[in-house]
């Protein structure tokens, strides 16, 4: 049996690492060894919420069994299926060929860039016909009849921004365009471009321009673009100044033709981002992505419900009950009444339903989330705004009556 | 370097990337995890303590500053952000002597004399030990503007207004998008705007709204915008009141007692177009929905009333003009009485 200082131990470190779905499964394997069962099924239920088909914790739930037999020699070392086969295929390499052949190595460059297809469209996308609307006429319209654009000489080629409080989906709208141009998709990050030497975060903007090239027609998906776009007022770091720099002509195309090649670029902090690209040519369209309407709300608290076992659940209340919450607060608010109605069914042994009570006591848990967003936000809007960029979200601010 | 040794240079660059980006949330989840793994990183313990103490959480930054200087006690920045959080937990003592262990770890560095000056005015003592060392920041960086807002900080210590004023303006040619200095100069302006002074109001006010454009995460300069805004309703609620109760008090049927109050009518209305006309459009713009549509409606439409009242006055029969004084007079104490309770609750929500 497992002493309590090992379980103490094991505590301090699930609550250092509390997404680590191992280590708190073997507490909960050791609580429910020390009798402990009621402590075991918080732990296994914690499991549940990360990863909802976990045997091991579903085991524990139900009672059975702990997961992991604790036992107090060492269990042989077993090998697996997959040591088992490549080990012999090492051994007989020279007389049987390999099982599988790996094709010819990709380049570099499209090794460190994975361009994917988008999969999705706008119908894919819950509510927000704003939204919706505004990426129709600013940027999808033009795309989708070349011709016209040949007549009144605007080129395929050019920047939005898309920008909003955090978790309202950015990123999913950016890839539902990607989806309605039937281009390929090239998503970036920080981490894929910033680079410790000098140098190379420019030569790793300008590789990802190239893969877009090569692929297009391409949309380069810049997700934290205030990050690889800050104002260069704001850094005392020259190196990272190099990489503005190389976005901006990148950008520009002045060197390469970007024909064919759409930069979306998503932000929650528009106001970091330095002028320079904002001008035309480059992210000269902005939309405000906002935090979901009603309808938005119905669609995502439905998707987030639908593989749960539910039951007269009306979404549409809740939808008009949550005014004000991100995305990914309507997912921690489904998650947590999931958690609740799995607690409950754990003390009661009687596995029940998530049902409305759940939700609603969630809610007064779970509160919207962009609070510290529209603080700033509200500066902006009210002090920042000489040229009319933040018009939308003044109005949208004088809306909710938040200034 | 070594692989691992890139890998985690990398890792510090982007969350430095992140404190640069005031993304200190984030930052500070990083950090906590690459401390978790490699608790000798002095550098990682440092921008930890950077990101803590920016978004409040002074107790686990001195002990995240502590664990830099008994990493590397050699350097000066751990020293520099001890002096920081001992500061915000009230140590003054502790402060200073973190500071003077900062400079004397990298004299030639000019942000530890910076930090020294920075720790003495905010503890109000040594002015001329501040005023040194805010000197010597600036002879070892005269192109820093935040070596001249200190200097300026410390010779508003000093009560040396004009120095005080010409080190900010400095600061503000060497970078117009200096947010402290905006933000100094309009506090300045604030405090130096007597009753009447609209012009000093409204140069308070523009220097806030600068203050908050080069730095939209300034909440206190958005916050002092409120309060000009107040102060100006304010003055305004006392102008009136004071021509509505000398039209009270003015009887007779002469004509000084009829025109009388019309003419003192000019200075509240000159107080308000001085104001407003000195505002860039954009401020006015915004100041006219606030008076309109915020929580400061009510004071403003009541005034408007109270204005409203003293032009009737002035023509309707001495009975009727005198209750139509005596009306004014209560609507404006009604909006000044309304004005206070807002900003008390104002108060406490900023507080909060």
């Amino acid at each position: 049996m497992a002493s309590d200082d090992l379980i103490t131990s094991l505590r301090l470190a699930v609550e250092a690492a509390p997404d680590d779905v191992a280590l708190r499964l073997h507490l909960a394997d050791l609580l429910a060894a020390a009798g402990r069962r009621e402590d075991a099924v918080r732990e296994a239920a914690h499991v549940l919420v990360r990863d909802p088909q976990n045997a091991a914790a579903l085991r524990l739930v139900a009672g059975d069994e702990p997961a992991v037999a604790a036992s107090d020699s060492e269990p042989a070392e077993e090998e697996s299926p997959d040591d088992l086969l490549r080990r012999l295929d090492a051994e007989f390499a020279d007389v049987v060929p390999p099982m599988f052949a790996d094709g010819p190595p990709v380049s570099a460059e499209e090794g460190v860039y994975d361009v994917e297809r988008a999969g999705v469209g706008l119908a894919d996308v819950g509510g927000m016909d704003d939204v919706k609307a505004r990426l129709e006429a600013a940027f999808l319209a033009p795309i989708r009849n070349p011709q016209l654009g040949k007549l009144y000489g605007k080129s395929l080629r050019g920047g939005l921004l898309l920008y909003g409080p955090p978790g309202c989906g950015k990123t999913f709208i950016a890839r539902a365009l990607a989806g309605e141009l039937e281009a390929s998709f090239l998503p970036v990050a920080l981490a894929d471009v910033l680079d410790m030497y000098i140098g190379q975060s420019e030569r790793n903007m300008h590789d990802l321009f190239e893969v877009a090239r090569r692929n297009k027609p391409c949309v380069i998906f810049l997700d934290e673009v205030d990050a690889m776009g800050q104002k260069r007022s704001q850094m005392r770091d020259s190196a990272r100044r190099g990489t503005v720099n190389q976005l901006l002509s990148e950008m520009d195309g002045v060197t390469d033709n970007n024909e064919g090649v759409f930069v979306l670029g998503a932000t929650n902090h528009p106001w970091d981002i330095d002028t320079a690209l904002r001008r035309p040519g480059r992210f000269d369209r902005t939309v405000l992505v906002l935090p979901p309407d009603e309808a938005a709300r119905d669609a995502i608290l439905r998707y987030h419900l639908r593989e749960r076992p539910i039951e007269n659940v009306d979404t549409r209340k809740l939808a008009k009950m949550t005014d004000g919450y991100s995305g990914a607060d309507l997912a921690h608010l489904c998650d947590t009444a999931a958690e609740r109605a799995l607690m409950d069914s754990a003390t009661s042994g009687t596995v029940r339903m998530i049902q409305m009570r759940d939700l609603e006591a969630a809610l007064t848990e779970v509160r919207p989330s962009i609070g510290p967003w529209l603080q700033t936000a509200k500066n902006v809007a009210q002090y920042g705004n000489q040229d009319g960029s933040w018009d939308d979200l003044l109005a949208y601010l004088r809306k909710r009556r938040l200034v | 370097m070594s692989g691992d040794e890139a890998a985690l240079q990398l890792e510090l660059e982007r969350a430095q990337g992140l404190v640069e980006l005031r993304r200190y949330e984030e930052a500070t989840t990083a950090l906590a995890d690459l401390v978790g793994r490699e608790p000798e990183l002095a550098p990682a313990w440092c921008l930890l303590a950077q990101a803590q103490i920016a978004v409040g959480e002074t107790q686990p930054a001195l002990e995240a500053a502590n664990r830099a200087v008994a990493l590397a006690p050699e350097h000066d920045w751990p020293y520099r952000l001890r002096s920081v959080a001992l500061q915000q937990l009230g140590d003054d003592d502790g402060s200073i002597a973190a500071a003077r262990e900062a400079v004397a770890a990298a004299p030639h560095n000019w942000q530890t004399h910076r930090r020294l000056a920075m720790a003495l005015v905010l503890a109000k003592r040594d002015p001329d030990g501040a005023l040194a060392a805010a000197g010597r920041a600036i002879e070892l960086a005269p192109y820093e503007p935040d070596a001249f807002s200190t200097l300026g900080l410390v010779y508003d210590m000093r009560k040396n207004s004009d120095e005080a004023e010409r080190c900010f303006r400095h600061a503000l040619s060497l970078d117009p998008q200096h947010a402290p200095s905006h933000d100094a100069l309009a506090r300045r302006q604030l405090a130096t705007s007597g009753f009447g002074r609209a012009g000093n109001l409204a140069a308070a006010a523009t220097g806030f709204r600068d203050a908050v454009q080069a730095d939209p995460r300034d909440h206190i300069a958005a916050t002092n915008i409120e309060i000009v805004l107040r102060a100006f309703i304010a003055r305004l609620s006392y102008f009136i009141f004071i021509v509505a109760w000398i039209a009270y008090h003015v009887t007779g049927g002469s004509a000084f007692a009829r025109v009388g109050p019309l003419l003192l009518l000019a200075l509240p209305v000159g107080f308000a177009a001085r104001f407003l006309l000195r505002l860039p459009p954009d401020l006015r713009r915004q100041v006219r929905y606030v008076a309109f549509h915020g929580a400061l409606a009510v004071p403003a439409i009541l005034q408007s009333c109270a204005l409203g009242l003293l032009l009737v006055a002035a023509v309707l029969p001495e009975s009727a003009r005198r209750k139509a004084a005596l009306a004014a007079v209560l609507v404006s104490l009604a909006a000044r009485v309304l004005l206070y309770v807002i900003s008390r609750r104002m108060r406490r929500d900023h507080a909060a």
